[in-house]
Formats: structure tokens, sequence, C-alpha cells
């Protein structure tokens, strides 16, 4: 530390007041009589005064306190309940309150300094540094989580954009285990006041919406950026911040053996492998349970969604805890249920979460825009897994069906392809279904079963009952706009629209369908079709497929007389493509950017 | 050479040998010996039966198994004769095996041996005796010489062997043999000797050479013969048909030195003999003649297609020559020379040509007024607008410049990513090379090339400062001649056409492109670009192929220029259509690539803007204009092509991602979606984004209150893009004018016309008028109705709107009603799928199969395979059947032969026993008789 001194003396040896500063500095460590040198210090440790002062003074400061820290009284809180206490008015322990006092004022200051737009960023850095120093030995050497608390309330609470800080956080603490384990609390800690105010704000919470939203962006921030921790942990991969730290002090600073045993006792209590996992765990779990209840903005919750799956529900202690949240994202409808599927399914094919409406809030989910959707490809995944279960009954892979079909017809053409790849799919699943794809000619089946009614002798009754069943063939009964995959009588239709399908302009479209036409009750002959080939297509990926492909001749149009004009008026029904004489207003238009 | 061994053959063959030799002698020198009468049978048949054919008809039985017999003799024989013996002799003769190589070719073999081993060291120093030199001297000296002592040597010979080869193979044989004979009647089994050996040489070259003089002696024969023949046909006019008359006399005169000739031939022999020196001359020569004359001559073909544009562009050199020539001497032209200069081009080299003729004066006629009417039409307006004309003229040429200007950086990222795209093609279209090729390395070249065409450009730039010095002398005479309109129009064209080069190096920047084209005319424009094109056909040279594929991309890159000015020059895009069109039919391939390159460009852009949700994404007038153009070029029903599979899916994501903004917008949809549905009219592709957008625009026709249910599967699009009730009508309006694509795209996005309810009605009957189309076109679709139906709902209720005009209204009834007959056909006509119905399994046929023009023996087995199989098989079949036929035959052959042996020594036996008892009988006779003394003495 001293010799870090010297050397920054030396570089601002010309600056008078720098000087003077050290000086000041110098003499407040070298005796107990300077000690009112604290105050003047501690006054030039603000985001106000130029960097080098606040080093300067910071440094001073810091090796002040960090020798006098243990003898401190234990927290600034206590002196309410301190003037119980018998040593009330010995000088000594004025003294010490008055020193815990100080150092109380440094540190909100340096949190202040952290968390200041206006400060610089080698500065934050060392005075992230000196807290997180401090954490380390702020309560007799064990974590003082006061301290680390106040600098992520103050973290989350700053209004400034910037990240800084806790980009230095994710990459100089976060890998320590017990900084982590706080971090979860305080977060937890934070959140859970934050919705406290919301219940009690009600309604009005309008006005600080803003910061809310600011607040929630900051402790997802920080949030999603703390490590997982793997599933089990080995202690010895784990290093303690504020355990290292202690041996470190030991060594250095000759700590009496008793503080010494005193914090590892500490530590092994707190963290022991199998009980320090089971602890995280659950701090994890309850600073997510905390976090996911506030009210996220729309695009916090669309990340939260996309990442909740990988991100979270491995390493909570008990996932079937995010089943209230999933369900009311399932339930919003539209793109939000669509992400919410991914971290339902986990829950419900991993953790044994039974959702009853699961199949209709999914059948509910299949509407053009999913086509379109910026998540489609994971969401066609899903469903397609969704449906591989052979259990399912055989009206609802059919509703599917007949709904995906029915979409085809409304859907880009990336659209068509995955939809013509899952209801293969399921026509391989559900051999029951097939009657979707091919139904017996009734009107032969009529004529065999005739010589069969004749003989029974009722031969009126079925005929009319034939004869309404051919007038409604065609008819398609399947009700588009039902919800309930039930109650669509989709059994009773046929996938016309697959059939449409093969007259579609986009070539790999019609090819692809003719792969429906293979028998695929036949489970031998035939093979499921991965939707993964296809859930990412798009326009893009088509057009170039059709750009790659090579050109190996070249048709030409042929007419019996080559058309001398570039529009004709009989192709364009409805438009004139007459030449006007132009205005004169119209050559003065200057020429618009374009395409 | 073992025939005396056996004695049977032997005796069998002298005997045949004397029969033919009998006869022979007998008939005329030069026949064949007679053939035994068994072998020329060819069959027994007592009625000629139609259509029947008998085995064994179509070859001599008799004959075969005679040669067969002989073959045997050859082979069989001696291997039979040969199994009782131990030691063989062996023929080692050159080449007495090889049954190609002729009599005379074994001996010059023999004799080259015989010379290689003369060379030899050992023997150059041993001394010949006079027989081997005399050996030499026949075998090499030169036949010419000896040709009449050969004749003289071998007139026995000559008898004997006949004319065939065959024969005189026969006779060496018998000559061999006797050889043979001679040799062997000291020691049979001894090796010949090489004295031998040599003799047999020397007599077989004789009986060659004889042969020879025979064969020259009947050539001379046969061309007397011959000599006789023409004369008597130049006599007989047969000839002279078909010769030429002119020729005929001097054949004739020819003919008749040469008949007395022949006269006096056949008079006298001898003076034919003295006459024969100079009549093979006669002969040559007239041979000489008529392969010289009486060659038919070949009428002119048909030009080829080099041979046309080679034409064509001598043509346009010639008058780019004499362009050259009159600009240079402007001003000794009068008036008349000037109009006569400036005919329309094709007029020009036939006035020139020196013998022109009457009727050329009515071609002149015709294309001239051709021209006239469609340039007229053109050109009429220009006309009416004389008085300012140069200055539009100068406007345009500062429009085109300002064009170039303002679009400069798009000209210029175009030229750009143009010149190597093109470099790239031109190298793919000769080795299909992968289109992906370095871009730095592409760079480097182009900018080569920019090199080299500035310096071309400025050649064509100075000409054309001169040109326009001449413009505004041809102008100024445009004022004076503006009396009569009929007249001035007919100036009028020649004199802007007169600063036309006729031949026009392709332009190989756009720069340089309109450079060209500065102060043109549409039809001059187009008359240049028809030069170009006639100048630098790909059928003239190999090298212009890669000019024009230059040329076109310059072409089409001029075109989208044209197609992106504000103010839109529509017939000048129109007349660009026609030879985009057809250089697109000579490089198909190129135009292919360059149209793909610019779709894949415009996507690209496309993309680049629709992240920004501000833009109008939009395409613009010139990329509507290039879809279309390259929907006119290429054919677009087919499944999957290469232009046109990536445009209309480029079409269909402009209708499915772009937002909706403003009205233009609207428009610009709405003609995409008609634009689709010209694409998709013959194929009937479904194309499910343009249905989307035209219910979506119906939607947006609907009242704000009615909005409220959107429960219709279309309405997502409408999310999708924003929309809002764009196209509710307010007001009514008095009549619906179609919609202008051209104003449409002039105007700016924010024109309040996009406001008024003109544009909405007229948008909305667009609308309908487009969705009848689709209506007629997907009738066939299976889920029509599934597809049509919202849009039933959609249009009645639009069509209740107070504010909609009264033929909108029944426009919409109409289609609804369209929809609802057709929704209604396709329920009763639609019946379930059935995908996977396996076709029935055929009955089998027991009805013969009739193949149509059947013939006998071919396998018409459709496995080939099996019937290859059968055929093999068959074959192995006859194969073995003839190989048992073969060795039955042999056995009996055999069993003949030891037959004939047996009944040899039986006979032999009989003999020596009848003698041996006539001898015992005499005895016993004598004994008998009393002749004691000898009888006694045998006794004893």
């Amino acid at each position: 530390m001293a010799s870090v001194l010297s050397k920054k003396q030396k570089k601002k040896q010309k600056n008078t007041t720098l000087s003077h500063l050290k000086t000041l500095g110098h003499d407040l460590l070298s005796s107990r009589a300077h000690i009112n040198n604290l105050p003047t210090l501690l006054s030039f440790v603000s985001s106000a005064s130029p960097p080098q002062y606040v080093l300067e003074s910071l440094l001073s400061l810091q090796a002040f306190f960090t020798p006098v820290l243990h003898d401190l009284p234990s927290s600034s809180t206590k002196p309410s309940a301190a003037p119980l206490t018998d040593s009330q008015d010995d000088p000594e322990f004025i003294y010490g309150t008055w020193l815990r006092f100080k150092f109380d004022e440094f540190v909100k200051s340096l949190i202040d300094i952290s968390v200041s737009p206006q400060s610089d960023q080698t500065l934050k850095e060392v005075v992230l540094d000196t807290l997180m120093e401090f954490v380390k030995l702020g309560s007799g050497g064990r974590f003082n989580s006061a301290i680390y608390h106040k600098l992520i309330y103050a973290i989350v609470h700053s209004t400034t954009p910037d990240t800084f800080v806790v980009d230095l956080l994710v990459s100089k603490y976060f890998k320590y285990i017990d900084v982590r384990y706080f971090t979860y609390i305080s977060v937890e800690k934070i959140s859970r006041t934050l919705e406290e105010k919301d219940v009690s704000d009600g309604n009005n919470w309008s006005p600080s919406g803003e910061s809310t939203e600011n607040l929630i962006h900051k402790i997802h921030y920080i949030l999603s950026r703390v490590p997982p921790l793997e599933g089990t942990i080995d202690k010895t991969d784990y290093d303690m911040w504020s355990g290292s730290g202690e041996s470190e002090n030991s060594s250095e600073k000759q700590k009496g053996e008793d503080k010494k045993t005193k914090s590892e006792q500490y530590t092994s209590k707190t963290l022991t492998a199998a009980n320090g996992t089971k602890r995280m765990k659950l701090k994890f779990t309850k600073a997510w349970i905390s976090f996911l209840r506030l009210p996220l903005p729309l695009d916090v919750y669309k990340e939260v969604l996309v990442n909740l799956h990988l991100a979270v529900i491995p390493y909570l202690s008990n996932p079937v805890m995010l089943c209230d949240f999933l369900t009311r994202s399932y339930d919003i409808g539209g793109v939000i249920s669509v992400m919410a599927l991914s971290s339902l399914y986990v829950l419900m094919t991993q953790h044994g979460l039974e959702y009853p409406n699961f199949y209709e809030k999914l059948y509910a989910l299949l509407v053009p825009s999913i086509f379109m959707a910026k998540h489609r490809s994971k969401f066609f995944q899903l469903l397609d897994s969704c449906l591989k279960s052979p259990l399912l009954p055989a009206y609802l892979a059919a509703a599917f069906a007949k709904k995906l079909s029915r979409l085809s017809i409304l859907v880009p053409p990336s659209g068509a392809l995955v939809i013509v790849a899952l209801i293969h799919n399921l026509l391989r699943r559900h051999p029951s279904i097939n009657c979707l794809v091919h139904r017996e000619d009734e009107k032969t089946a009529k004529g065999d079963s005739e010589a069969d009614k004749r003989v029974s002798n009722d031969s009126a009754d079925p005929r009319t009952d034939a004869d309404v069943s051919v007038k409604t063939l065609g008819v398609d009964h399947f009700n588009n706009e039902e919800n309930d995959p039930k109650k669509s009588k989709a059994m009773r239709s046929s996938l016309w629209e697959i059939d449409t399908l093969r007259h579609h302009y986009c070539p790999p479209i019609s090819r692809f369908v003719l792969s429906l036409e293979n028998d695929l009750t036949v489970r031998a002959k035939t093979t499921e079709i991965s939707i993964e080939d296809f859930s990412s297509g798009s326009y893009a990926t088509i057009f170039g497929e059709e750009i790659r492909r090579r050109v190996k001749q070249v048709p030409l149009a042929f007419y019996k007389a080559t058309p001398t004009s570039l529009f004709s008026e009989s192709d364009f029904a409805g438009w004139t493509f007459k030449h006007e004489e132009l205005r004169e207003d119209d050559h003065t238009v200057a020429k618009r950017p374009r395409i | 050479m073992a025939k005396t061994s056996k004695p049977g053959g032997a005796k069998a063959k002298p005997g045949k040998k004397k029969k033919k030799s009998g006869p022979e002698s007998i008939a005329m020198k030069v026949q064949a010996p007679k053939p035994n009468p068994f072998e020329t049978i060819w069959s027994r048949r007592k009625f000629d039966i139609l259509g029947k054919k008998r085995k064994g008809e179509e070859r001599r039985v008799g004959l075969a198994r005679s040669r067969a017999i002989e073959k045997r003799k050859k082979t069989l024989l001696k291997e039979y004769e040969q199994s009782g013996k131990s030691s063989v002799f062996v023929d080692k003769r050159i080449g007495e095996h090889n049954d190609d190589l002729g009599d005379f070719d074994k001996a010059i073999l023999r004799s080259q041996r015989e010379r290689q081993l003369k060379l030899n060291k050992k023997s150059k120093y041993n001394l010949s005796d006079g027989e081997e030199e005399d050996f030499d001297i026949p075998g090499f000296g030169a036949l010419s010489e000896r040709d009449d002592f050969g004749d003289e040597i071998l007139p026995d010979d000559d008898d004997y062997g006949g004319d065939d080869a065959a024969d005189i193979e026969k006779d060496s044989a018998g000559l061999k043999q006797n050889i043979m004979e001679m040799g062997s009647g000291g020691d049979e089994n001894k090796h010949k000797t090489k004295k031998e050996v040599m003799e047999e040489i020397i007599s077989k070259s004789k009986i060659f050479k004889a042969q020879k003089a025979k064969d020259k002696e009947e050539n001379e024969h046969l061309m007397e013969e011959l000599d006789k023949n023409f004369a008597s046909l130049v006599q007989s006019k047969a000839l002279s048909a078909l010769t030429e008359p002119g020729k005929m006399n001097a054949l004739k005169s020819l003919v008749k030195k040469n008949i007395p000739n022949d006269q006096v031939k056949k008079d006298d022999f001898s003076v034919s003999q003295k006459l024969d020196q100079e009549k093979p001359d006669l002969y040559d020569k007239m041979v000489k003649e008529m392969a010289l004359e009486m060659r038919a001559r070949p009428s002119d073909r048909t030009k080829t297609l080099e041979e046309i544009a080679q034409e064509e562009r001598e043509r346009l050199e010639r008058l780019e020559e004499e362009r050259q020539k009159r600009m240079l001497a402007t001003d000794g032209f009068s008036d008349e020379e000037d109009e006569d200069g400036e005919k329309p081009s094709a007029q020009r080299p036939r006035a020139i040509s020196g013998d022109d003729l009457g009727d050329s004066f009515l071609l002149d006629e015709e294309p001239r007024t051709k021209r006239g009417w469609v340039d007229e039409i053109l050109e009429k307006r220009d006309a009416e607008d004389n008085d300012n004309e140069e200055g539009d003229s100068s406007e345009e040429s500062e429009s085109s410049e300002n064009g170039s200007d303002e679009g400069g950086s798009d000209e210029d990222s175009d030229a750009r990513e143009e010149n190597p795209s093109i470099k790239d093609w031109e190298q793919s279209d000769d080795d299909n090379l992968e289109t992906d090729v370095d871009g730095e390395e592409e760079e480097d070249k182009e900018n080569e090339d920019d090199d080299d065409a500035n310096e071309k450009v400025m050649k064509p730039r100075d000409s054309s400062k001169a040109q326009e010095i001449l413009a505004i002398k041809t102008s100024e005479r445009h004022k004076d001649s503006l009396g009569s309109r009929k007249k001035n129009a007919d100036e009028k064209r020649p004199s802007t056409r007169l600063d036309i080069p006729y031949l026009i190096e392709a332009p190989k920047t756009l720069e340089e492109f309109c450079a060209l084209l500065d102060n043109c005319s549409n039809s001059d424009i187009l008359l240049i670009i028809n030069r170009i094109r006639a100048g630098n056909a790909i059928k003239l040279a190999a090298e212009n192929r890669k000019k024009m594929q230059v040329f076109y991309g310059v072409l089409l890159q001029y075109f989208a220029v044209m197609a992106n000015k504000s103010p839109l020059n529509i017939e000048l895009l129109d007349l660009l259509v026609k030879p985009l069109m057809e250089m697109s039919v000579e490089i198909p391939y190129f135009a292919a690539i360059c149209a793909r390159q610019r779709i894949l460009r415009t996507r690209i852009q496309f993309c680049e803007t629709i992240k920004n949700p501000e833009n109008s994404c939009w395409p613009s007038s010139k990329t509507l204009f290039l879809l279309r153009l390259w929907s006119l070029i290429f054919p677009c029903s087919d499944f999957r092509h290469a232009v046109m599979t990536p445009a209309i899916l480029l079409m269909s994501e402009y209708l499915m991602r772009c937002p909706i903004v403003s009205g233009r917008d609207i428009a610009i949809g709405s003609f995409l979606c008609s634009m689709l549905l010209s694409v998709a009219k013959l194929s009937k592709k479904f194309c499910p984004e343009a249905i989307g957008f035209l219910c979506m625009l119906l939607t947006a026709a609907k009242d704000e209150k009615l909005m409220s249910n959107q429960n219709t599967q279309y309405y997502y699009l409408m999310e999708l893009k924003e929309l809002k009730p764009l196209l509710c009508l307010r007001g009514r309006v008095n009549k619906i004018d179609p919609l202008n694509l051209f104003t449409i795209m002039d105007l700016p996005e924010d024109s309040s016309f996009f406001d008024s309810d003109n544009f909405r009605t007229s948008v909305l009957m667009t609308v309908v008028e487009t969705l009848q189309g689709y209506v007629n076109i997907y009738e066939g679709l299976s889920s029509f109705p599934e597809i049509f139906l919202p849009f039933l709902e959609l249009l009645l209720e639009v069509a209740q709107q107070e504010s909609i005009v009264g033929p909108l209204q029944d426009k919409i009834n109409d289609v609804a009603q369209l929809i609802k007959t057709k929704v209604h056909e396709c329920h009763m006509s639609r019946q379930p799928l059935q995908m996977r119905k396996q076709k029935p399994v055929a009955i089998k046929m027991l009805t013969p199969k009739f193949e149509e023009s059947f013939v006998k023996g071919r396998d018409y087995d459709l496995d080939r395979e099996r019937a290859e199989r059968r055929k093999l098989k068959k074959l192995l079949k006859e194969e073995s059947k003839g190989a048992i036929r073969e060795l039955r035959k042999d056995n009996y052959f055999l069993h003949e032969v030891k037959a004939r042996e047996k009944a040899l020594a039986e006979e032999e036996r009989t003999e020596k026993y009848h003698k041996v008892k006539a001898f015992l009988e005499e005895q016993q006779h004598a004994f008998k008789s009393g002749q004691l003394g000898r009888g006694r003495k045998r006794r004893r």
C-alpha cells in the first residue's frame, strides 16, 4: 500500500493541494492527534471534486480505516441501542462511534461516487475495489452484507443507464460465491420492497412507473449476469471473497489467531458444499421469484421468457414454483405465450407439472401471425414435440392438423413448408387421423353395403342418409373460429388446403406436399421430418435457395408477336397505362428517393 | 504333301481332278473347272409357294457339304493319319500357315529373309554358285523387263491356270504338289532342301507374272471395247442431252475424227494398232474436258444467318463510309443529294448497284412506307412542337445529364456492381464457372476496362461534336421547311438520322451509351440500338458475343435508369422492350444471370430499407418495370424458372412484409397483385400473399364502425401493416377512372391525390377487378371456399356502404355473386381427399397383346435383360447343336475313312487270297495233269 502511495505522491508532486492532501493523510495515519484531518479528507471524497483529490483522500482514508475497522462498534445503526450499554461515556467508545459514523459517511460517499454518472471510470474502479475491501473486512472479518446491500441498492436505484459498475462487479467479484450469495439476497430484498411499494401504490404508480421500469431493468441486468451455479458445487472451485481476503489479511497484517479461526468457522458454517448449494439455490430461487413478481416491462418480460428455461429453471430449488408466472404468461396470448411455452414445456416434461388446458391454449396459439414472429423456430419445434405423444386423442391431432392446413393458405412460403412438415409428422404419429387425407369414397362404400342393406330391407332410410352425405361431402365442417379443438369437428373434414398447396407458386412447397402422398401409416417405410430443417425458414432462406440454384437452362417466353409495350391493359384489369401529357408541375417535382 | 502316304485319299483326289480337268480341256479356256453337279443344286422345289420359306433354301447344301468334307480332309483326316505316327513333318516355311498372304507375298517375304541371311557376315565371303545368282535375278530384277520373257516362258501354265485367283492357287498347289512329289521322291519324310524351296518360289513368281500378263491383255481388250462403245454413244446423241450443246459440237468433231479411226481399226487391225498410240490422248482429253466442264453448277444456296449478318454489317459499313464522306464535305451537298443520302438505309445499296432494274423501284417504295407509318406516329407530336424542338432536346439532354448526376451514386454503384457481375457472367457463360469470383480481382479488371473504355469513348465524342454542328444546320433547314407537315416529317426523320453513325461500336458502359444517345429522340435511340445490334451481331464473330453481353447489361441498366426517372419516358421504355426481348433470345443464359443478379440486389436493398420502419419500402418504378420486363421475357408458367421463381418470390415478399403507410403504397401493392395475377394466370399458381393483401385492402375499405369484428383470418395482416381504414370512402364520386400506373409512380407520396375519394374508388375498383381475376383462375383449387369465403362477407359489407358508387357497387356485387356460385359449385363437386388411394390391381389379361408392325424374330419382351438372356441361351443351344452335329459328321467321316481303309485292306486280302488260291489251283492242276518236273520240285 505504502509503495503505491509513494508512487502516486511522486506523480502528483507539483500540485500543491495534492501534496497538502498527502500530508494531511500522512498525518492522519501517523497519529491520532491529527484525527481532525479525517473530516477534511472526507469532504474531498465526493463525485464533485476532481478525481485526483478523491483518489488521494480515498487512499489515505482507506489506509486509515482498514486497521481500525475491527475495533469499531459493530454498526452505526446500533447507537440507538448503545446508550443502554454501560460504556457510553467512555471516551474511547465515543471516539469509536464517531469513527463509525465517519466511516459510514465515507462508505456512503464512496457509493455515491460509484453510481454517479459524472465520476471517472478508473475512479469508479478504485472506489469499487475499496468498497469491496470494506465489504470483506466489514463486520469483523465477515462479509459485510450491509455495505454490500447498500451498494447494490445504490446501483439499482441509480438513474443512469450506465452499467459500468455492474460489469465491473460481474467481471471482478461475481466469481466469488459469497458475493453472489449476498447479491441474491440484496436483489430479493430490493424486489420485495418494490413489490410492496407497488401493492401499496395500487393504481397510482404511474408517475413512478418510469423509475420502476428502470429499476426492474437494472435488477434484471444484475440478475441475468450473476453466473449460475453448477449442479453440485465443489467447494474448491469457488473462492470466497471474504475468506480469501481474510487469509490475505492474516498474512499481511498479522491478525489475531482467534479472528482467523472465527472467520473460518463462519465460512465453514455458512457454505459447506452440500449445505451451500442448497442455500445458494434457495436464495437464487427467492431472488428470481420475487423478481418475476414485479410488473415486468415488455422487453424485459420477453428477455426473461427467452432465457428462463436455459438460465433459470435448471438452478431453481423447486422449478414448479415458476408455474404461476409461466401460466400467467401463457394465458396472456400472442407472442408472450409462445415464448412462455418453452419454459412451460420444460416444466411439464421434466418437473411433472400438470397443466390441464395446455393443448387448448396451444391450439389457440395457432394464428397466422405466428408464422411471421421472431421466435417461430423454437415454437414450431416445441409444437412438434408437444404433439409427439402417441397418446393424444385423435380429435386433438386432427384439429391441429386441420388448423395448420387452414393456416397454410394464408402464410408465407416458409410457413407453408413448416406446416407441411408438421402435418406430415402428425399423420405419421397418429394413423387414426389419416382419414383427413384419405377417405374412402362413400359412393363405392355405399355400393358395397347396398347389397347388405337390401337384405336387411330398410333401404329407404340409408339412401336418404347417403344422399345427404354426398351433398355435404364437399362442405368443410371444420370450424376455424372455434377455440376448442374438441368442438372444431376436424375429424369430419379433409385437408383440401394441402391439396391446394400443390399449386403453390413456390416450387419447394409443391414438391414437398408430395411427401404426404406416401402412406404414412406404414411406419416402417417412412421417417419423421425433423422440424428444425424448416422451422427457421423465411423468405430469405427460400429466396437464397432459389438464387443459389445453378442456372442450367433458360427457357424464354414465346410470343407469336413480340409485345411492343411494357404493360397492356388487358393483362391488368382496372389499370390504365396511357401516357398522359405530364403537367408542368410534375416536371419540377424533385426526385424522391426510391428503392 | 502327305497325300501320298494315304492311298485312299490320294486315289479319290486324282479321280476328282480328272473329272475336273476332263471337261476343262473340252470347254473354253477361261471357264472355271466344271463344278460338281451336286454342288450346284440349290434345292428341290416343285412348287413356288408364296410366303413360304424352306430351310436350307438360301444356301447350297451340296456345295456346303463338299466344302465341309474338304475341310475335314484337310484337318481331321490329317490328324487321323498322324495319330498312329511318332514323327511329325513340320512345315516351317515362312508364311505357309498364314492364309492372308498371297503366294507372291509369301515369296517376297521369303526372298527378303534370304537376302538378310545373305547379308550376314557369315555368308559375306561365301562365293556364290551360279544357281543362287540365277535365283537372285528373277527375284529382284525389274518385272517389266522380264514381262515378255515370262509370257513366253509359261505357256503351259497359262492354259492350266484359269482367271480366278482360286484356280491359280489350286494350280500352284498342284505345282507345289508336283514339286513336293519330286522332292519326296528321294526321301519322303526329309525336309525340303533350300534348293527346293527356291524352286518353288521361282515357280510361284512365274505363275504370278503370267497372271499379270493375262490381266493386262484382258484390260486392253476391255478398253478397246469401251472405246468402241463410247464412239457409238457419242454418235447416238444420247450424250448430247446431258451435255452442253456448244461443247457437244467440239466433242462430236472430235469423235468424228475418231469414228473413221474406229472404222479403220475395224477394217484393219494393224492400222488401229498404229493409231492406238494417239487414241488414248484424245480420249484423255475428252475425259479431262468433261471433268472440267460438265460438272453441274450448284444454284445459289440460301444464305446462312452468318452471311445475312455479314451482309448487314457490310451494308452498314458502307453507309458509314459514305456518312463519313458526307460529313467532311458538308457544303457541297444539295438538298436532293441529301435526301438521297437520307433515304432509309435499306434503299441505299440498291441505288448504287449498277444493274438496277425497274422492278427494284417497287421494292424501294415498300420499306419506305413501312418505315414511315411507324415512325410517323411517333414523330407526329415532335413535328408539332417542332419550334421548340431544339430547346426540348437540350432540355432533354440536360435532364438526362441531371439524371445521371443525381443518380450518380446509384448509377455508380450500379455500374460497380454491374460490371463485375457482367464479367462474371461472361465467364460463366463460357465455361460455366461458379458465379462467385473474387471481388477484388473483378475490381481491378473493371478498372482496366474503364480505362480502355474511356479511350474508346473519346473518339465517338469527337464525332458527336461534329454531329452536333450538323444537327444545328439541319435544324435550321427545318425551320425553312416548316411548310408542309408531311414533308416536314419526312425530312425530319432523315435529318436526325443523319448524325447517327451507321456502324456503332457496342458501348461498354452506361456513360458511353448515354453519350451516344445524347440529344436523340426516342425513335433515334431505337435506331441506334438496332444498329449496334446489327453491327455487332453475335453471328458475325465470336468476340461479338461478349460485346453483346456487355451491351445487354448496359441496355438493361439504361432501361432501369430510364424507369427511375421522375417524369417517366414511357414511349422510350416501351421501345426498349423489343430490343431487350430480342437480345434475350440471343443470349438467354446471360439475360437470366443479369436478371437474377438484379433481383438479388433488389432484395438486398429491400431488406436494408425494411429495417428502417420510416422508409417506404415498396418497390420503386424501376423495380416494377424490371419485374414486368422479365415476366415478359421469361415464361411465367414454368414450374421452376431461373428468373421467374425468384421474381415471384420477391413480389410476394413485398406484399407480405411492406408496411402500408400511404395511399401510394396501396396503389403499388394492388398493382403488384395485378402483376402476380398476370404471372399466375397461365399456370394458376396459388399465391397466398396476393390474396391476403387484397383481403386486407377490402378490410381497409370498411367503415370504421364495422372494423370492430375483426375475427377474419386475414386480420393479422392488418396488424402487421398497421393499416388504418385508408380506403374507407367518405364521399361519393361521380365517375371511376381506372388508375394510371405512370401517374401514380410520378406522384409524390404525400400528394393530395392519394387522399381523394376518387383515388379510393379507383383503387377499390382495381382491387375488385383483380379479385375477380383471382377468383377465375383459382376456381380449380380444392380449397376454393376456404380461400374466398372471407371475401364474400367483406365484399357484401363494403357494398353496403352508402358512399359506394353505383358501378362499383354493381361490380362488387357481381364478384360476390361469382364467389358465391363458385363456392357452391365447389362444395357440390368436392370430394374428401383420397391421397392414399392405391391403384386397383389389374386382372391378368388373357387376350394376346398384338404388336403393331410385328417383325418376326424380334424379341418383344419388355424386360431387356431377360431378352438378352434368352438370346444368349438360344445362341448357346444353337452352338451346342452345331457342335454336336459337327462331331457327328466328324465321326461319320472318320468312320467312312476307316471303312474305306478296311474295304481296301479287305480287297487287298481277297486279291492276295485269290492270287494264292489261283496259284495253288494251278499247282494242283499241274500236279494232277502231270507236269511233274515243276510240280515235283515245288513239292519238295
